[in-house]
């Protein structure tokens, strides 16, 4: 039996409502009333058995043909770029409470446009901090929205 | 009804709603016209510029985003052959052929005229058919509600791309599995939140429609790398040629607009369908329909062929809003995403929706009307200006979305955690896209998730925790038969495929 994409992602479902399944049974049920026919755990529940039912299918199922090499057309994926867009997005998760909005964002789309091949200095400097500023403007001043900037509290420009 | 009308467009007609209109179809088209962004995409951005807005005005804005979004798609299928949503492929079959021999301008006019055609149409027949659904649907009951989600989530499932059946149900249950996430919907019960304080309130719809849609189709665009096609370069450098169209073009048109009009808005109201097989069928059927010479320009740059497809997805589009107006049921997950704004506005749609806040109801079908025109009567002469847009660097624009992505998902919570869990379920939804999992199902069973279990446990609660309510309410056994009949194709079908592949495999 060959193992192909399908099968594989398969397997990961089935191991993925296995363990929902498994959580499932842990929920607390308060039996406050005891006709009630749905308690919290009942459909999660069913929805494991469904889930892994589905998944066992994918397994079962017939892989569609496929050329000699599984996934050819993964090596010409840009698989760097994407990881490392992940990355400046989870960066930019972390740092936007402690570092402040203004300069988080600015600094998020600064490196997104280098990573992605922007050389252009003046474009890199236009469409980033003005960009950053107008929206956290439109925020504060029009729309009444408040961010916590803690480097513009710093600086004074917003308190 | 024609009370109903006059509060619509006077609603509609207001000016800050017709900007929104306008607004919201040229930004529909920009964003449409991006290879690889759709209307969902479109919509959830959106969805955080709409806080705020009254519950009117965000629809409207996010009906006439809804339509740009078709119509941009149709814009990049035609000049460079890159569909930018499904519901457009067909376009490009002979949109494209069009272009390639310098009649780019007369591909677009028919394209809009086209649209804008299978939208009134469907306009006209959603102003007939929604408020005698809704009538209809006043009777309806929690058991009622819940057969009908389940048809809803069987056929987007059923009706998901030849050999994906199973990956589209696989996807509907990681939707209905993440809506279980946090607090139980009648109990205090917290359910999957694993101690963790971020889980409570479980996941936003926001988040989890920007992450598999937005995010994931920008990253995609890099992993792809799909930057700046020299098609686009070429196509808006390029001559477009005239708008206007011959007698005899418009003569072909016509009858196949007429056709696929109604075929388009009766395939949009189904549940799960939607413009993407409405643009296919009705290509199909007009190919079928064709005889002699007009059979032989097809592939070629025929003018039916190319008004069919285009028709039906706008019309086909108008007809989603059905469900979801008069059952509070989305058919799609453009509409699932539309069902999520409307409940973020405080708003649950359904049949009360018609009569509790009329203005909503109706402004929103009026408006969509209203996009129509826009679409054509600005778009269609701006249309060479607006493809230079397709130029755009990506370099510069994928950012540009992540960010506005991120933040959109941020001010809802003010939670750094929801950016950290987007960048997981994007990662998530981009490797299952290169699988070919489709995301719609996950984002409309996500939707609905919520709903229909407290549905389940009503029907259940009246009918003395028996299930039986599915074959003993005559409604119910209607759609409990037409779900079996929907699941009974796909399986049959991929039961016949099975056998093929093991024959082959055994000898």
């Amino acid at each position: 039996m060959r193992i192909g994409r399908d099968r594989l992602s398969g397997l990961f479902f089935l191991a993925l409502c296995i363990a929902y399944g498994v959580e499932a049974q842990t929920i607390q049920v308060f039996w406050a009333d005891p006709n009630d026919p749905l308690t919290p755990k009942t459909f999660p529940t069913a929805l494991a058995w469904v889930g892994g039912f589905i998944a066992f299918l994918l397994v079962v199922s017939p892989e569609p043909p496929e050329p000699s090499h599984p996934w050819p057309q993964l090596k010409r994926f840009d698989w760097l770029r994407v990881a490392a867009l992940l990355g400046f997005m989870v960066l930019y998760g972390s740092a936007l409470q402690r570092v402040g909005f203004l300069v988080s964002s600015t600094a998020f789309l600064v490196a997104g446009f280098l990573l992605l091949g922007e050389r252009r200095w003046w474009m890199i400097a236009a469409a980033s901090l003005p960009v950053v500023a107008f929206f956290q403007f439109s925020l504060h001043g029009v729309l009444g929205i408040y961010i916590a900037d803690p480097f513009l509290e710093w600086l004074g420009v917003i308190r | 009804m024609s009370e109903g009308i006059l509060i619509g467009l006077s609603t509609a007609m207001q000016p800050l709603n017709l900007l929104m209109v306008f607004v919201g179809c040229f930004a529909g088209t920009f964003i449409g016209m991006l290879p690889g962004l759709g209307p969902i995409s479109a919509i959830a951005l959106m969805i955080p510029i709409t806080y705020g807005f009254d519950p009117a005005a965000g629809m409207i804005l996010m009906a006439g985003v809804y339509y740009g979004a078709v119509f941009g798609g149709s814009t990049s299928s035609i000049l460079i052959n890159a569909p930018g949503i499904a519901g457009t492929v067909a376009t490009a079959f002979e949109g494209y052929p069009l272009a390639q021999r310098g009649d780019a301008g007369k591909a677009l006019a028919i394209a809009a005229y086209a649209s804008f055609a299978g939208g009134t149409i469907g306009a006209v027949l959603l102003l007939a058919a929604a408020p005698a659904l809704a009538a209809v649907a006043l009777s309806f009951q929690s058991a009622d509600y819940f057969a009908l989600m389940v048809l809803g989530l069987t056929a987007v499932s059923a009706f998901a791309a030849r050999g994906q059946f199973l990956k589209a149900m696989m996807m509907t249950v990681v939707g209905l599995m993440l809506a279980t996430v946090g607090q139980d919907v009648s109990s205090d019960t917290y359910r999957f939140t694993f101690g963790q304080v971020d889980l409570l309130d479980g996941f936003s719809f926001l988040l989890i429609a920007m992450a598999t849609f937005a995010l994931s189709e920008a990253l995609m665009v890099v992993l792809r790398r799909q930057m700046v096609a020299p098609e686009a370069l070429a196509a808006t450098k390029g001559h477009m040629g005239s708008l206007a169209l011959s007698r005899g073009e418009i003569r072909e048109m016509v009858p196949a607009i007429l056709r696929a009009s109604p075929f388009g808005f009766l395939i949009g109201v189904l549940p799960g369908a939607g413009a993407t097989i409405a643009s296919f069928l009705a290509y199909g059927m007009e190919r079928n329909v064709a005889r002699g010479e007009a059979k032989a320009r097809f592939g070629k740059g025929s003018v039916r062929g190319l008004a069919a497809p285009e028709t039906a997805n706008n019309a086909a589009s108008t007809g989603s809003f059905v469900p979801l107006l008069t059952l509070g049921i989305p058919g799609s997950g453009t509409t699932a995403v539309m069902l999520g704004a409307l409940l973020s506005f405080g708003i649950q749609p359904g049949p009360s929706l018609f009569q509790d806040r009329p203005e909503v109801f109706w402004s929103v079908i009026v408006s969509m009307y209203l996009g129509n025109v826009i679409l054509l009567i600005l778009n269609l002469p701006l249309i060479p200006y607006i493809a230079r847009l397709l130029t755009l660097p990506r370099q510069i624009l994928v950012p540009l979305i992540l960010f506005f992505s991120l933040i959109g998902v941020y001010l809802v919570s003010f939670n750094p955690f929801d950016i950290q869990a987007m960048v997981a379920f994007a990662a998530f939804a981009l490797v299952f896209r290169l699988m070919d999992y489709p995301m719609a199902p996950l984002i409309l069973a996500f939707v609905l998730g919520r709903l229909m279990e407290e549905n389940l446990r009503r029907a259940l609660l009246i009918n003395d925790g028996s299930i039986s309510f599915l074959w003993e309410r005559p409604i119910c056994l209607g759609i409990t038969i037409v779900t079996i009949v929907v699941l009974a194709v796909p399986i049959f079908d991929w039961w016949r495929q099975r056998r093929v592949v093991t024959a082959g495999e055994g000898g």
